[in-house]
């Protein structure tokens, strides 16, 4: 497919001319084959470095706005950088997609498949909005590190072997999903910050959300989140009922029993995470083993590490 | 040329409008140019050297003892206010390569700039034009596009206006050259060249008003210009009048046509240059509420980064994420900006060489904090602007 017709031929269908009309064919599933699509990539205009990071400045960048896409197959599609406002995205299919830096934003998605799919640094919400909401819908083995959420909504979803390394869910509301695989260094929240405060007051319910096939490793769950519904792995967690208090005791026996370097990590460690549990978060799910495996364990020596996992043992059964 | 400030008087010797030597006192100073870029300043043994951005502005000065040490360092706002890192008196050429005299003032041969207001302190010598509406401000700098344009003349619109008036000019003695035949005469070239000359000028001034109007100013002007020519050299003719009067038009014409095109030139430039304006300043609002966020204690750290323990290291990693993030979900900059993840320059990441005095974790917050902001102020300025 030309790579000049990608973006325009997108918008005629997503604004409602029939695909035999812009001469495209279905594939066997009976989908609109647009496998393959490309979209043209803009010239960056300027860049702005911030902190060593740099941004660039690309005015022109493929930008889609209320368009209504049904029954499409993007498979292999170059969609990377793209921006799509206000869509609808029903039985889509982006299997092997590149699209690293798509911004969904305020785009709504229902039976929408990602598979194998290049998804570094994709976007979904944006701010002072409510949503949107994706359904039903599925990442499979995709890559998803460094992908931003503001406040959209997934229900019924599946994230299946995805790397999810280092993601911070953000806004993002989930309903009876399900997480399988490996989750590292990923974080959720309860609810989370917003120009506007009514949606900044948006709570993430966890209603139903399904860890017991996953791995939690260095995974975080903030401001007041409410695990109350969620299934989690039988064995190798340690789940730590009214965290915040639970925590300052911990606190509390680090800072009266414990001195030197140890003392200071292990300090840092409980404040920085009681900072962000409130009192009405009924509940925290922490893997014992980070403590171990990762640099606190490392640094400090296994012994140390299991000495303050047994705090953390106590203190959540005080 | 010399400037008297207080009891030191400093002579300029001058190369098109690059002073290329100085002397004040006893200390005579050399300069080297190298595509109209000041390169390195030269006084008795010792050099220094200039390393200017694209517009010229001087950002680092650097020498050699045993090793590259840094005389002065500088960042500068879009119209020259100056942000001093490494300050030194010798240094005086700066924002867009220019002399920045004790009075505050940058000297730019017709007229002073004052950085601090982003304008002129006079006005500029000639009338804006019709079309191009920012010119009317003659004490505006650059028609308020300091990103794209620097004004090494202190007249930098009447560049536009001195090639419209300099085309007719041409253009007219050139016909009467090829058309007088045994008429030719010194009064006959002197008419054409101020004939066409004035035409241009006209339909440069007067494009705002219309076509027509710097038709008829043209042709008005040609034709004037043709009789006292014609009048001095006794070889005033009907025909001649009419052809004056043709090419007048077609100068006047041609005059704004050119003044239409500078226009929209230099109005393209303004959209673009307005708009990465508004797009750094919204970037450097949401780079405030980090930095504020991390200032405050609210910048979440990663489970992982938690038991890591305080390093800049990671603090630098969040800050990646959370200005990345915030410009993902801002409806205005997620249309102009890409994470360039490539560009990412990890030294933050890696600030070994951070010294923290650590006693209890507050203080380490505090002075990573410290670390932290002086790095994003330094660098979210550091714009490359291009074509």
């Amino acid at each position: 497919m030309a790579s000049i017709d990608g973006k325009e031929l997108l918008e005629c269908l997503g604004e409602g001319e029939t695909p035999e009309a812009l001469g495209l064919r279905r594939t066997p599933e009976g989908l609109v084959d647009l496998r393959g699509l490309r979209l043209g990539k803009a010239r960056p205009r300027a860049k702005f470095r911030v902190l060593g990071a740099t941004f660039d400045y690309v005015p022109g960048k493929p930008i889609f706005e209320k368009l209504s896409l049904s029954h499409v197959d993007l498979s292999g599609a170059q969609i990377e950088q793209s921006l799509w406002v206000a869509c609808t995205l029903h039985h889509v299919r982006f299997e092997h997609v590149r699209g690293a830096g798509v911004n969904f934003a305020s785009s709504g998605m229902e039976s929408v498949s990602f598979a194998r799919a290049d998804l570094r640094r994709a976007n979904w919400g944006e701010d002072r909005l409510d949503g949107p909401l994706v359904a039903d819908t599925e990442f499979i083995d995709c890559d998803l590190r460094g992908s931003m959420y503001a406040h959209p909504l997934f229900r019924n979803c599946r994230w299946v072997n995805c790397n999810l390394e280092d993601v911070n869910f953000g806004g993002a509301r989930f309903e009876d999903c399900t997480f399988v695989g490996l989750l590292n260094d990923v974080m959720f929240h309860g609810r989370y910050r917003d120009p506007d405060p009514r949606i900044a007051d948006l709570r993430n319910s966890m209603r139903n959300v399904d860890f017991s096939r996953a791995l939690l490793k260095d995974v975080s769950f903030d401001d007041s989140i409410d695990l109350m519904t969620c299934i989690f792995p039988q064995d190798g967690y340690l789940r730590i009922p009214r965290p915040k208090a639970a925590y300052d005791r911990a606190i509390r026996r680090v800072r009266d029993t414990w001195f030197g370097k140890a003392k200071d990590r292990a300090l840092f460690y409980l404040e920085e995470t009681a900072k962000f549990v409130p009192e009405d978060q009924p509940l925290d799910v922490v893997r014992p083993m980070d403590f171990v495996e990762g640099s606190f364990g490392r640094d400090l020596g296994e012994d140390v590490a299991r000495k303050l996992i047994r705090i953390l043992e106590d203190a959540s059964r005080e | 040329m010399k400037s008297i400030e207080g009891a030191t008087t400093t002579y300029f010797a001058y190369v098109g409008g690059n002073v290329v030597y100085t002397r004040s006192g006893s200390t005579i100073t050399d300069y080297v140019y190298a595509a109209g870029l000041l390169i390195l300043r030269k006084s008795g043994t010792a050099v220094r050297y200039s390393h200017a951005d694209h517009l010229g502005n001087v950002r680092l000065v650097t020498y050699y003892t045993n090793q590259v040490k840094t005389e002065f360092k500088a960042r500068y706002k879009p119209f020259g206010e100056i942000v001093v890192l490494t300050d030194n008196s010798a240094v005086k050429f700066k924002y867009a390569g220019e002399w920045l005299d004790g009075t505050g003032l940058y000297y730019l041969r017709a007229r002073y700039y004052d950085p601090a207001v982003g304008r002129f302190v006079s006005q500029d010598p000639v009338l804006g034009a019709l079309s191009v509406p920012q010119t009317h401000n003659r004490y505006a700098y650059v028609v308020n596009n300091p990103l794209k344009y620097t004004d090494p003349s202190g007249e930098f619109i009447f560049l536009f206006f001195l090639a419209a008036v300099l085309i007719g000019a041409t253009l007219n003695t050139g016909i009467y050259a090829a058309t007088c035949g045994e008429t030719c005469s010194a009064a006959g070239y002197v008419g054409a060249f101020l004939g066409g000359a004035a035409a241009g000028a006209i339909g440069y001034l007067t494009a705002g008003v219309g076509l027509g109007a710097a038709m008829l100013g043209g042709a008005a002007a040609n034709m004037a210009a043709y009789g006292i020519e014609g009048a001095l050299a006794g070889s005033f003719s009907t025909e001649g009048l009419l052809l004056a009067r043709a090419l007048g038009a077609g100068f006047g014409a041609l005059g704004a046509r050119f003044a239409r095109g500078a226009s929209r030139a230099a109005s393209a430039g303004d959209d673009l240059a307005d708009d990465i304006l508004r797009t750094r300043t919204r970037l450097q609002g949401i780079v405030d509420d980090v930095n504020g966020d991390l200032g405050s204690g609210r910048l979440r750290l990663t489970a992982a980064q938690r038991r890591a323990g305080p390093q800049a290291a990671h603090y630098g990693q969040r800050l990646h994420a959370e200005v990345a993030e915030r410009v993902s979900h801002d409806p205005f900059l997620r249309s102009r900006l890409t994470y360039n993840i490539k560009g990412v320059d990890f030294r933050y990441n890696m600030a070994k060489n951070v010294r923290f005095e650590v006693t209890t974790p507050g203080q380490i917050s505090s002075h990573t904090n410290r670390f932290i902001t002086q790095g994003i102020s330094g660098y979210v300025w550091f714009i490359t602007y291009t074509r």
